[in-house]
């Protein structure tokens, strides 16, 4: 086989593999997050309390409005409130995201 | 006495190998530093406020930032993935026109006008009808970039199709060969080298498209990021967005297209190994 060939095979298999490793990592990533919290059954959703590494920008809030209904954001703390178990495990497994925790909306 | 000499001028043909391919690579490296320590200089030395001309280590702590804030990844997996479903589309619609208009004198005489016209009127022009026929998001920017891709393919195919010698095509026919035959052993092995040309441009026009048609028909990706970037005042991530786009077209291009063209010139006897 030509050497030409062998450049688009290595790159798709480093870029193959890059992809795997970080997928593993952002599950793994998820479900330390979620230990110790309550999940929701199916048909039930949670309210949380997600804690980030930095002051939100348009494109986070963006992103955590998909999961769930936008309560209130302090500095770097945002709360939401109806949000699903696949959601809730979809959000975990983000890495820009600190801590998760459940919260009771008085 | 003999074996001592050709061992030694077998070393200097390595050598001299080794350093004909490492050349490029370092003459390369050493330009592009000189480039990045002149404008940390500039921007070091000079009174220009940040905001205006951010030095190359603001822009790489902006890069860092928008890594850390999950923005970059998921806007560059959005332009690819945006990138690499028009210039599927637009290679395969390329293809199939230029296949049909470089084997048919009647429908290129029947087609030619219209593709002339069209040619002319750049992707910049249809992205407004575009928005007003589609709406903001993927189809918009995924068919400005078809547009993009079809016309360097459609016209190096159908250039590289009229270019295979007749006798050619006479001797297969001539064999008992059908028309299907015809078209997958003598026509397409020939112009593959053109068609792959076509390819390699359009791939490249068709960066240029995305940028613009994600500057005004997306709200992700690195052409939006550019763009909202610039309209606030945050310089350094504008240059994050075109640094990334440069990175994107450069790694497209060497890993990917290069190979394959320089793999189909060698593979039909033009030269006898095209990365060397």
């Amino acid at each position: 086989m030509s050497r030409a060939w062998l450049r688009p095979i290595v790159a798709t298999a480093v870029l193959v593999i890059c992809l795997l490793c970080y997928e593993i990592w952002s599950w793994q990533l998820g479900r330390a997050r979620l230990v110790g919290l309550k999940l929701p059954g199916p048909g039930h959703t949670i309210n949380i309390e997600i804690t980030l590494q930095f002051t939100p920008e348009a494109f986070n809030i963006q992103r955590l409005q998909a999961a769930g209904r936008l309560v209130k954001i302090a500095d770097r703390q945002v709360w939401l409130e109806g949000v699903s178990r696949d959601q809730l495990v979809d959000l975990a497994q983000l890495y820009w995201i600190g801590h998760i925790r459940p919260w009771r909306a008085s | 006495m003999s074996a001592s000499v050709e061992g030694s001028a077998t070393h200097a043909t390595t050598f001299r190998t080794t350093r004909r391919n490492l050349e490029p690579v370092l003459l390369g490296t050493v330009g592009v530093l000189s480039l990045l320590a002149v404008w940390q200089l500039i921007a070091r030395v000079s009174s220009i406020p940040r905001y205006f001309f951010p030095s190359p280590a603001d822009v790489v702590r902006a890069g860092i930032e928008l890594v850390q804030k999950g923005i970059l990844p998921v806007y560059i997996a959005d332009s690819l993935g945006r990138y690499l479903a028009g210039v599927s589309l637009g290679v395969s619609i390329g293809l199939i026109l230029g296949l049909g208009i470089g084997m048919s004198p009647r429908l290129s005489r029947l087609l030619q006008p219209i593709l002339n016209f069209f040619y002319a009127i750049v992707e910049v022009a249809w992205i407004p009808i575009f928005v007003i026929w589609w709406g903001y998001g993927l189809k918009t920017i995924v068919l400005a970039l078809t547009y993009v891709v079809i016309f360097p393919v459609l016209f190096n195919t159908a250039t590289a199709v009229r270019s295979t010698p007749r006798i050619l095509i006479n001797a297969v026919s001539s064999l008992g060969a059908t028309r299907m035959q015809v078209l997958r052993q003598v026509i397409l092995p020939g112009a593959l080298p053109g068609i792959i040309t076509g390819i390699r441009i359009g791939a490249g026009f068709a960066f240029r498209g995305l940028i613009f048609a994600e500057m005004v028909a997306a709200k992700t990706g690195v052409g939006y990021l550019i763009l909202t970037s610039a309209a606030n005042h945050a310089t350094d991530r504008t240059i994050v967005g075109m640094i990334i786009i440069g990175l994107l077209w450069l790694m497209i291009d060497q890993l990917y297209l290069r190979p394959f063209e320089a793999a189909t010139i060698e593979r039909w006897g033009l030269v006898h190994d095209a990365t060397e």
